[in-house]
């Protein structure tokens, strides 16, 4: 298989992504555009820690690329109990702060965090479809509300969800998954209710045939959206099958990479035309790569919840994608299936998982494998140096705020 | 032998104790209580305490943020005990955090391994001893709040 697409990483300068997300705030790129020198990269240390204060959490975590001086930030950010985003240099030293209250104020709850440029930083909201540009100093630069757009001709409307696991951004536009709103104050958006078996069938159904990607073009200006990977999960699965899945996606070097729990398939789609280029398989060794899907019936819908966690909580299922800057390669984590009799302290996210390095094609390279209870799979950085995997912590370390990550040892081989 | 003749004893005490031998019963499971709170906060006394207020981040994450947003304005109340079982990546916890007077921090889980209560929810008592014991979840949701907050009101004038 030949991929003409995703072998570079985006060398457009921040400016330019911005001058297409939001042209009425040049000012401040200029201000965060600086030297223009390329660092040399110093090797890779064994580990890294980094003092926040505060639990970190995949979602809001991960580095910036300064442009066009090429520095490299570590950040993290707590949206929920500090309400604030740190920025780190790459040795753990603190570089700066910025509040997300007024943020918070203006979203409600803030989902999804990426950085545009150290200046200008995109919020998404939880539950309300809105991205808000705050500035250096917490300040908000602009909020679109999205809703409008995401209504479908039988006045149900699509909710939005960020990336579970990087930065909702690629090229020029913000990517989402979105689920057909189940349940809305504004009656005349309700799709079928949750307590009828029937109409709930009918929800999901409808989910089915929907589109599971929306981009966004033009935040703070004129904003224009694009949906795509229409019928996903009718296309995965035809036929009675169900759950829509939040977040399930990942932004890396201008391709959004499309999962589900329910298939070891993963779709990716090229930043630059929002449409589907191409897909890979994920096989492992060790593990099922998916968890089985369901057939929803009346009898069985009001059990799905409870049916699908405990599917999770012992099957196997691709966790998180990153890309490793050195090798060119990508990384499917992938947590290990265990026997579904298996007692509960072995179950959920302590299992022993892989990493399988995926090179620019989506040929498999190899796969490494990884004992639970050392790392938290689905916590990586991924520096010019190397990439970094989060120590495991249980929460009283989570709770003193100060994290070590480890470089994943991928030039050991299988 | 001995075994044996022990045994009818053995029988009738359990049947006597509860109807459902997995379950604590009440008296047990305030005798539970008492010890872990003692282990936390030797100077909290249980007869001293109304409520005991339970925050995890596990279960309907949503519902614990519209029960911690209420009971933040007992955060205060000398009769309320907050058993915090999260790490704020989820729920809000800057108030308990800010005002840690009545607050207990169960880093290991230790009130859901009692069995006492599995997710949020709070714990009712009258003189010492457990009287309701209230499990959120998202069904019912609205009245497990009212519930809970017209029980705080009409209590706050008892005597404990």
């Amino acid at each position: 298989m030949t991929v003409h697409f995703g072998l570079v990483r985006d060398r457009r300068s921040p400016l330019t992504k911005f001058l297409v997300l939001s042209p009425a705030f040049i000012a401040f790129v200029f201000l965060s555009c600086s030297s223009p020198a390329e660092p040399e990269r110093p090797p890779a240390t064994h580990s890294l820690t980094f003092n926040t204060g505060f639990p970190v959490k995949a979602r809001h975590a991960g580095v910036h690329t300064n442009q066009p001086d090429g520095r490299e930030f570590v950040y993290f950010a707590d949206a929920v109990t500090h309400k604030k985003l740190l920025f780190f240099d790459t040795k753990g030293n603190l570089v700066d702060s910025v509040g997300l209250t007024a943020g918070i104020d203006s979203l409600g709850e803030i989902a999804g965090l990426s950085i545009l440029s150290m200046d200008t930083i995109v919020l998404s909201s939880m539950y309300t479809n809105k991205v808000a540009l705050i500035g250096r100093r917490g300040n908000v630069i602009g909020v679109t509300d999205l809703s409008p757009m995401l209504a479908r001709p039988d006045s149900a409307y699509y909710e939005t969800w960020a990336s579970a696991t990087t930065p909702f951004l690629a090229g020029n536009a913000c990517y989402f998954s979105i689920a057909l709103v189940a349940n809305s104050i504004r009656q005349e958006q309700r799709a079928p209710l949750l307590n009828d078996a029937q109409q709930t069938a009918r929800y999901y159904h409808l989910n089915n045939l929907s589109p599971r990607i929306v981009s966004v073009t033009g935040i703070g200006d004129e904003p224009q959206v694009t949906f795509a990977l229409d019928s996903f999960y009718w296309k995965m699965h035809s036929g009675p099958f169900a759950m829509p899945e939040s977040g399930l996606y990942e932004c890396l070097n201008d391709l959004v990479f499309v999962r589900s729990n329910y298939s070891s398939v993963i779709q990716v789609l090229s930043a630059h035309d929002h449409a589907a280029h191409t897909s890979f398989s994920v096989a492992s060794r060790h593990s099922a790569a998916a968890i089985s899907p369901h057939a929803t019936g009346p009898s069985a819908i009001f059990h799905l919840q409870d049916s699908v966690n405990q599917r999770l909580a012992t099957g196997g299922y691709v966790q998180a994608i990153r890309y490793d800057v050195p090798s060119g390669h990508y990384l499917v984590v992938l947590v290990h299936s265990i026997p579904a009799t298996s007692p509960a302290e072995e179950r959920g996210l302590v299992r022993p998982f892989s990493i399988l390095e995926y090179d620019s094609t989506f040929q498999l390279v190899r796969e490494h494998e990884f004992e639970g209870r050392r790392h938290l799979m689905f916590s990586l950085l991924c520096l010019s140096t190397g990439t970094y995997i989060q120590r495991w912590e249980d929460q009283r370390v989570l709770m003193s705020g100060k994290h070590a990550f480890d470089l994943l040892p991928l030039d050991a081989g299988e | 032998m001995r075994v044996n003749s022990w045994l009818p004893l053995g029988l009738l005490a359990g049947g006597l104790s509860c109807a459902d031998p997995g379950l604590p019963s009440k008296l047990e499971r305030t005798n539970l209580l008492r010890a872990l709170i003692a282990d936390s906060r030797a100077d909290i006394a249980l007869v001293e305490i109304r409520a005991v207020v339970v925050m995890t981040e596990r279960g309907c994450l949503p519902c614990t943020k519209a029960f911690s947003k209420l009971m933040e304005n007992h955060v205060e109340d000398p009769s309320v005990l907050f058993w915090v079982s999260a790490s704020g990546q989820g729920l809000d916890i800057s108030a308990y955090q800010a005002t840690p007077t009545q607050v207990i921090w169960d880093h290991d889980d230790r009130l859901r391994s009692t069995g006492i209560l599995e997710g949020s929810g709070a714990i009712l008592l009258r003189h010492g001893a457990i009287d309701t014991i209230i499990d959120l979840e998202a069904r019912g949701l609205e009245g497990s709040l009212q519930y809970i907050i017209a029980d705080l009101e009409k209590t706050s004038s008892d005597p404990l």
